[in-house]
C-alpha cells in the first residue's frame, strides 16, 4: 500500500519538530532515504515554522476591527494629538480604558484596587487646577454634588487632586448615554412612552438635587446614562459650574468664538444661560424640555447652522409644534413640553405651591386626559423648588402606560406566568417526554435547522424540510412529506430549496419558500406554484377566507405580511407597536382574523406571545411573555413551549387570555436561539389531537461502546452516549475499564463498568487527561496514562477505586500498551531517546518495564521507525505491534526475549494496512483493522517459529476514529467485539409524533 | 454570488454613524443590538444553502466589527490593556445573542460563524480595496508610509485564496484554519467542532501555519 505523500510530509515534520534543530538534517536524511523532493519539501515547511511566529495568530475579525479603526483614526489625528498623556494609577485606581473625552475632561475607566471593583474616573481639564480659587471651587462644588443620593443621579465615590489635575471618581454604569440612543432612534425612533420613561426619571434626580440646592447647569444628552435595565443615571451635577466653559459671563463670549465645539451644549441651554444671567433651577427644567422635544420629535426645538444661530433661536423663536413631526403625540405631552420650553422661566413649572396643588388636585392620574393647564392652573408659592416637575410626568407616565396597555390585562398575564411557572415546576416529574413514536429522516438527510416538522390539519401527512448531508449535485434542501399510514417519508417534488412549510386549512396544500418566492404544492401531486415573490419569508399560516400571514424581513426586523393564497401582491399588514422590532411565528385563530405571534422589544421584558386581528395588527394583546412560539388548538388549548417543553393551556377564545394553568405534554422538543428571546421551538399541531416536534439531539455526535457478533450484527451498547477510548476487559471479563470524556469535558477520566448488569462508575475524576487503562492481570488494578504531571506518565490505580500511585515518571510522553498475561512486564511507546543503539534517530519505540522493578527500564523494538500498538500474546512470549517499516503501517509479531528485548524474526501479518493487533485468547487468532474493517488471521506458533495465514475481513463498522489506537476490543473466545461506534442517530433526525395529546393531558 | 453593492449601502450606514460621532465630539454610537431570532433564522437559511441570507447577516457583522473597531479607537495606545480574545468572544455571543451551549448543535453553528466570517471579510476586504483604489488621492504622510507595512495576514483575500488551495492539500487542516482565523475559535473549541483532539487541532494548525505562511510569502510564482 502506497503512503499519502503529504501524511508522509506531515510525519516527517512533526518528528523533526520533536527534535533539536541540530539534529534534523540527518533525521530528515535517513528518514527519506534519498527521497529528495521529500526531504526538501520538508525542510521548505520547516524554514518556515522557524518563520511563522504569531501568523494569523490574531483572529482575522481582530484585524480587520484595528484596520477600520486604523481607517478612523487616521481621519482623527489632530483630535487624537491633543489626548493629554494620562497616569497609570491614580491613587489606588488603576486606569484601565478610555470611555470618553468630552469637553468636560477626559473618562476612563478604572479598577478600584482596594474594593475590585470597576470605576469611572473623570479627570478634569489641566486648567481647572490653574488656579486656586477654582479648585477651591471645584472642591466645594464636587463634594455639594458628592453629597446627593439618588438612584437616578451617578453616585460619586471620591474627588481628589493629582498632578495638579482634579479628577472625580463615580460609579461605572454600563450602557448608552441619550445621545446614543438618540442616534440609535434614526433606526428605531423613541416612543412617547420611552421618552417619558427617560424624562420622568431626569425630572426624579432634578428634584431630588434642587432640593438639595444643587442645579445641574448641563442637562444634555451626553450627560444621560441609560443602563440596559432601563434605570436611567444623571452624570455631572454640579460640575457644569466649575467648568471653565460654564463660568457665567464668560459663556456666551466662548461660544460664539468656537464654533461648532460646544454646539451640543448651546442647544439645550437655557435662554437666561445664553444671556449669561445668574442661573436657577429653572433652567434644568428648560433643558429638560429640549430633551423630551428631541425625543419625541426627533430634531431639536432650536437649530441653526452657527452655534450663534442656534443661541439667537433659543432667545427669540417659538419651537415647531413636536404635532407636526409626530401626529399622534397626545395633546397633554405636548403641553408639558411647550410649558418647560417657556422662555421666559417664570411661566415654566417652577413652584412648590403651583405643584403642591397639581398633587392635591383630584388625582390626575385617574382622569384619562390631564391637562397641564389644570395641574398648573393655581399659581403658588416661590420657593424654587420643582417636586411636582418629576410628579407631573411621573403622573403622565402613568397615564400614557396605562392606555398603552389598555388593550390587554398586562396584570392578569403576569400573574398567569408567575403561577404557571410554579405550576410547571411542580408538575415536573409528572409526565414523560410522551411521545408514542418517534422516525428518522431517510439516509443522508437532516431535518433543516430550525424549521419545525408540519402535520396537516386533518392529521394525514406529516411535511417536514430536511438538508441532504453530502453535498451532491442536484441535491438541496427539500420538502418530504410522510403519509402516517406508509412507514416511509417520500421527497416531494418541485421543493428544491424549500424551508419553513405550513400547511392550508384543507390539508391540500403546503406552503413553503424557496428561493425568495412563496410557493404553494398540492400534496397529492402537481408542479408548485408561486403565490408571490418576497425577499425573506419565513412559515407563516393559512386562513380558511384563504389569507396567508407570514413574518418577512424588511431591513432589520421581521414585520408580518398577508397575500391572498391564491396569489397576488403581498401587502405589509400593519407597522409596529411603540418599541417593536420583530414579529414572527403568525398562527390564526379559527376565526381566520385573529392571530398570534411572536413579538420582540426593544425593551425585552414585552417580548412573548401576543394576539392580534388582521383589522388592527398595531392593537395587539399580550398573552405570555417568555415564549417563542406557539398555536391555538380546538377545543380551547394553546400550546406553547418553554425551553424544551411543550405546554397545554385553556385559552379563552372570546376574551383572548390564558385560564387555568398549563401542563407539560411533551418534553425533549428541540429549539433554538434564546438569550434576550425565548428560543425558537419546532413543533407543530393537528386538529385532532396529533402533535408533532422535532426531537432535540445531542450536541455533536458522540460515540456509543456497541458490542458486534463475528459476522458484524449488532448486540446491544454499553455505557450511553459519550467520547470513549482504549476500552479493556478486566481478565475475568466481567468488567470494562475506559476513557470517557462526558459532553463538555475537555480531557478523559477512567470508567469501569459492570458488564453484567451495565452499571459504570467514574474511577478518575483528576482534571488531568487519564487515559490508556490496562487491568493487572489480577484485576485488581488499573495502569494508565495521565498528563497529571504535566507529561505523560503512567499511573496505577485500585480498580475498585481508591489512591492513584505513579508508576513511572520521567520528562518524555509515554503511553501504556500493555501488560503481559503473565505479569512481568508493562510494555509503552514513547520516544524516550532520540537515536537507538546504531545511531539512528528513531521514531515512537517500544519500551517495556519488569512490573516487579518499575525503575528499570527496557528497550523492546527502537528502529527509525515508528513502533506503537503493542499486545502480548496470551502466552506471553510474542509481541503484535504496528510498525510503519514499509509503506504504512503494518501489524507485525515479534518474540520477547526474558529480559523482555525483541528476539528473532519479525513476521509481518497483514498486507494491505493493518493496526490495532488484539489476540484471541488462546493464541490461535490475530484480529486489527484495515481501516474499519475487523480483519482476522488464523496464527500458529511452534516454538520459536510463528506462521500466520491469509487475513480475511470479519465485517466493517462505522468506527470512531478508526486510524488511532485502541478503538475496540475481543472477547478471548474471539466472537464478541466491543467496538467505539459513532452514535448512529444523526443529530435532528428524529422527529417525535404523540397521536392523542390530550387524552394523555387527561390521564 | 452576493453583488458587492449590498455591502456597500452599510458600509455607508456604518461610515455616516463615524462621522456623527467624530464631527460632534460626541460619545460613541452604539449599533441596535440584532434581534435573536433573525440571527438563529439567517444563519439557518444561509446553512441550508440560501446564499442571499448573506446579505442580511453582514450588517449584523458589521456592527459588531464597528463596535470592536471602537475599542481601538478608543484604546489609541493602551490597546495593549484589552483582553482582545475575550472581545471577539464577547462579539460571537453578542451576533447570536445566546450562550453557544444553548444551541442544539454547538460545532454546526461554530463551523457556520467561521464560514460567514470568511465571507464577510473577504468581501469586506474587496470593498475596502477597491475603495482605496478609487480614492486614489488620498495623501499617505511619510511616517505613515514607513510605519505602516500590512502583514501578510492581513491581506484576507490572499490568506482566503491560500486557505483555499490548503483545503484541497488537506481538508481538515483547511478547517482548522477557518474555524481558528476566521472563526476565532482557540484549540479547545476547534478540537469540539471537529470532533478531534487538542493535541491533532495544535498539529494541524503548526503545520497548516507554515504551509500558509510559505504560500503567501512566495505568492503563486512557485506553485507546484
Amino acid at each position: 500500500m502506497n503512503v499519502d505523500p503529504w501524511k508522509r510530509i506531515e510525519e516527517l515534520y512533526h518528528a523533526s519538530l520533536e527534535l533539536p534543530p541540530a539534529d534534523r538534517p540527518r533525521f530528515l536524511t535517513e528518514a527519506c532515504a534519498g527521497n529528495e523532493a521529500l526531504r526538501s519539501e520538508v525542510e521548505s515547511l520547516l524554514s518556515y515554522d522557524e518563520r511563522a511566529g504569531n501568523f494569523i495568530e490574531t483572529p482575522a475579525f481582530e484585524l480587520a476591527a484595528r484596520q477600520w479603526a486604523s481607517d478612523a483614526s487616521s481621519k482623527r489625528t489632530a483630535e487624537a494629538a491633543s489626548l493629554s498623556p494620562i497616569p497609570e494609577q491614580i491613587g489606588i485606581y488603576q486606569l484601565m480604558a478610555p470611555l470618553a473625552k468630552g469637553g468636560m475632561g477626559e473618562v476612563y475607566l478604572a479598577i478600584d484596587t482596594r474594593l475590585k471593583r470597576k470605576v469611572a474616573i473623570k479627570l478634569m481639564p489641566v486648567e481647572c487646577a490653574d488656579d486656586p480659587k477654582r479648585g477651591r471651587r471645584f472642591e466645594q462644588e464636587a463634594c455639594a454634588a458628592s453629597a446627593l443620593n439618588h438612584p437616578n443621579i451617578l453616585t460619586v465615590h471620591e474627588i481628589g487632586q493629582m498632578n495638579g489635575r482634579n479628577y472625580i471618581v463615580t460609579e461605572y454604569v454600563e450602557g448608552q448615554t441619550l445621545r446614543e440612543r438618540l442616534i440609535d432612534g434614526q433606526n428605531s425612533r423613541i416612543g412617547s412612552h420611552e421618552a417619558v420613561r427617560i424624562a420622568s426619571q431626569i425630572a426624579n434626580a432634578l428634584q431630588s438635587a434642587h432640593a438639595a440646592g444643587i442645579i445641574h447647569r448641563d442637562i444634555k444628552p451626553e450627560n444621560v446614562m441609560l443602563r440596559p435595565d432601563g434605570l436611567v443615571k444623571v452624570l455631572d451635577f454640579g460640575l457644569a459650574k466649575i467648568s471653565p466653559a460654564h463660568a457665567e459671563g464668560e459663556l456666551l463670549a466662548r461660544l460664539s468664538t468656537q464654533k461648532g465645539i460646544v454646539m451640543g451644549t448651546a442647544a439645550y441651554m437655557s435662554p437666561e444661560q445664553a444671556r449669561g444671567q445668574a442661573l436657577d433651577h429653572r433652567t434644568d427644567i428648560f433643558s429638560l424640555g429640549v430633551l423630551l422635544y428631541e425625543m419625541l420629535g426627533r430634531r431639536r426645538p432650536f437649530e441653526g447652522p452657527t452655534t450663534s444661530d442656534v443661541i439667537a433661536a433659543i432667545l427669540t423663536r417659538d419651537p415647531v409644534p413636536l404635532s407636526e413631526m409626530c401626529p399622534d403625540i397626545s395633546p397633554s405631552l405636548q403641553a408639558i413640553v411647550s410649558r418647560c420650553l417657556e422662555k421666559d422661566r417664570e411661566k415654566r413649572f417652577q413652584s412648590a405651591g403651583e405643584l403642591r396643588s397639581a398633587s392635591e388636585a383630584p388625582l390626575p392620574v385617574l382622569q384619562p386626559q390631564p391637562t397641564p393647564e389644570r395641574i398648573g392652573s393655581t399659581r403658588g408659592g416661590s420657593r424654587p423648588l420643582i417636586a411636582g416637575l418629576a410628579l407631573v410626568l411621573f403622573v403622565l407616565a402613568l397615564v400614557l402606560l396605562s392606555s398603552y396597555n389598555d388593550t390587554g390585562d398586562s396584570g392578569e398575564v403576569a400573574d398567569a406566568t408567575h403561577r404557571g411557572k410554579t405550576e410547571i415546576e411542580s408538575k415536573q416529574r409528572d409526565y414523560g417526554p410522551g411521545a408514542n413514536f418517534a422516525f428518522t429522516v431517510p439516509d443522508g438527510w437532516i431535518l433543516s435547522w430550525s424549521d419545525a416538522p408540519a402535520v396537516s390539519p386533518d392529521g394525514k401527512y406529516i411535511v417536514f424540510s430536511a438538508l441532504p448531508t453530502s453535498a451532491e449535485v442536484g441535491r438541496e434542501v427539500s420538502l418530504w412529506v410522510r403519509d402516517l399510514d406508509s412507514s416511509e417519508a417520500r421527497l416531494l417534488s418541485g421543493t428544491e430549496g424549500a424551508a419553513s412549510p405550513f400547511w392550508s386549512p384543507d390539508s391540500r396544500f403546503v406552503a413553503f419558500w424557496a428561493k425568495g418566492m412563496l410557493r404553494k404544492i398540492e400534496i397529492s401531486g402537481g408542479a408548485a406554484a408561486t403565490v408571490c415573490s418576497v425577499a425573506r419569508g419565513f412559515a407563516g399560516t393559512w386562513s380558511q377566507d384563504g389569507v396567508i400571514l407570514f413574518p418577512s424581513l424588511v431591513a432589520l426586523g421581521s414585520r408580518l405580511c398577508r397575500v391572498a393564497a391564491t396569489g397576488g401582491q403581498a401587502v405589509m399588514l400593519d407597522s409596529f407597536a411603540e418599541g417593536e422590532t420583530a414579529r414572527y411565528d403568525p398562527r390564526f385563530l379559527p376565526d381566520g382574523r385573529h392571530f398570534f405571534y411572536y413579538s420582540e422589544n426593544r425593551d425585552s421584558q414585552l417580548n412573548g406571545l401576543y394576539v392580534a386581528s388582521l383589522d388592527s395588527g398595531r392593537n395587539r394583546r399580550l398573552v405570555l411573555r417568555n415564549t417563542g412560539s406557539a398555536l391555538y388548538v380546538s377545543p380551547g388549548y394553546l400550546l406553547y413551549s418553554r425551553g424544551n417543553r411543550l405546554m397545554a393551556q385553556r385559552f379563552d377564545l372570546q376574551r383572548l387570555v390564558v385560564a387555568g394553568e398549563p401542563s407539560i405534554v411533551a418534553q425533549g422538543v428541540a429549539s433554538y436561539g434564546g438569550g434576550t428571546s425565548p428560543p425558537i421551538s419546532a413543533f407543530s399541531a393537528s386538529d385532532n389531537g396529533l402533535l408533532v416536534w422535532k426531537m432535540q439531539a445531542g450536541d455533536s455526535p458522540g460515540t456509543e461502546l456497541t458490542w458486534f457478533d463475528r459476522s458484524g450484527r449488532r448486540l446491544g451498547t454499553v455505557g450511553g452516549q459519550s467520547g470513549y477510548s482504549g476500552p479493556v476487559l478486566s481478565p475475568d471479563e466481567t468488567r470494562l475499564a475506559v476513557a470517557r470524556a462526558d459532553r463538555g469535558a475537555e480531557t478523559r477520566d477512567l470508567w469501569v463498568f459492570n458488564l453484567l448488569h451495565g452499571a459504570g462508575s467514574r474511577l478518575t475524576s483528576d482534571p488531568a487527561d487519564d487515559f490508556n487503562p490496562v487491568w493487572s492481570p489480577d484485576g485488581n488494578s488499573i495502569i494508565f496514562t495521565s498528563n497529571r504531571a504535566s507529561t505523560r506518565n503512567i499511573y496505577r490505580v485500585p480498580a475498585d477505586g481508591g489512591e492513584t500511585q505513579k508508576l513511572v515518571e520521567s520528562p518524555s510522553d509515554k503511553h501504556v500498551e500493555d501488560i503481559s498475561p503473565d505479569g512481568r512486564f508493562l510494555i509503552f511507546n514513547s520516544r524516550l531517546a532520540t537515536s537507538n543503539t546504531r545511531g539512528e534517530i528513531t521514531g515512537h519505540d517500544l519500551y517495556v518495564i519488569p512490573l516487579d522493578q518499575p525503575g528499570r527500564l527496557i528497550q523492546f523494538l527502537a528502529t527509525r521507525f515508528r513502533e506503537d500498538q503493542a499486545q502480548f500474546s496470551p502466552d506471553s512470549r510474542w509481541v503484535a505491534y504496528c510498525s510503519n517499516e514499509t509503506d504504512g503501517p503494518q501489524v507485525v509479531v515479534r518474540g520477547i526475549a526474558a529480559d523482555g528485548t525483541a528476539s528473532g524474526d519479525k513476521w509481518q501479518v497483514s498486507r494491505n494496512g493493518g493496526t490495532q493487533p488484539r489476540w484471541r485468547g488462546d493464541g490461535k487468532e490475530l484480529f486489527y483493522l484495515e481501516r474499519n474493517t475487523l480483519m482476522s488471521v488464523p496464527v500458529e506458533i511452534e516454538g520459536p517459529v510463528f506462521s500466520a495465514g491469509s487475513a480475511s475481513p470479519l465485517f466493517s463498522a462505522d468506527i470512531e476514529k478508526e486510524e488511532r489506537r485502541n478503538r475496540y476490543l475481543v472477547t478471548k473466545d474471539g466472537r464478541r467485539f466491543l467496538v467505539i461506534a459513532r452514535t448512529r442517530v444523526a443529530p435532528d433526525s428524529t422527529i417525535g409524533v404523540q397521536l392523542d395529546w390530550l387524552a394523555a393531558l387527561k390521564q | 454570488m452576493v453583488e458587492s453593492r449590498n455591502y456597500g449601502r452599510f458600509l455607508i450606514v456604518i461610515t455616516e454613524g463615524t462621522h456623527v460621532r467624530l464631527s460632534g465630539g460626541l460619545q460613541e454610537q452604539i449599533m441596535p443590538t440584532p434581534p435573536s431570532h433573525e440571527v438563529t433564522r439567517l444563519l439557518q437559511a444561509w446553512s441550508d444553502g440560501d446564499e442571499t441570507a448573506l446579505n442580511d447577516l453582514v450588517p449584523l457583522v458589521y456592527a459588531e466589527l464597528h463596535r470592536l473597531a471602537r475599542y481601538y479607537l478608543r484604546g489609541e495606545n493602551r490597546g495593549h490593556l484589552l483582553q482582545t480574545t475575550a472581545l471577539i468572544n464577547e462579539a460571537y455571543l453578542k451576533l447570536v445573542d445566546s450562550q453557544p451551549s444553548r444551541w442544539q448543535n454547538r460545532s454546526h453553528f461554530f463551523g457556520i460563524s467561521a464560514r460567514l466570517m470568511r465571507r464577510v471579510l473577504v468581501d469586506l476586504a474587496r470593498q475596502r480595496n477597491s475603495q482605496k483604489r478609487g480614492a486614489g488621492a488620498h495623501p499617505i504622510s511619510i511616517s505613515a508610509a514607513l510605519v505602516v507595512v500590512p502583514a501578510l495576514e492581513e491581506d484576507f483575500i490572499a490568506v482566503d485564496q491560500a486557505l483555499e488551495a490548503l483545503a484541497k492539500v488537506d481538508e481538515r487542516k483547511g478547517r482548522v484554519v477557518e474555524l481558528r482565523f476566521f472563526g476565532g475559535l482557540d484549540e479547545k473549541e476547534t478540537a469540539a467542532t471537529l470532533g478531534v483532539s487538542p493535541e491533532t487541532v495544535r498539529r494541524d494548525w503548526r503545520l497548516a501555519k507554515s504551509w500558509l505562511l510559505r504560500r503567501l510569502s512566495e505568492g503563486s510564482i512557485n506553485e507546484r
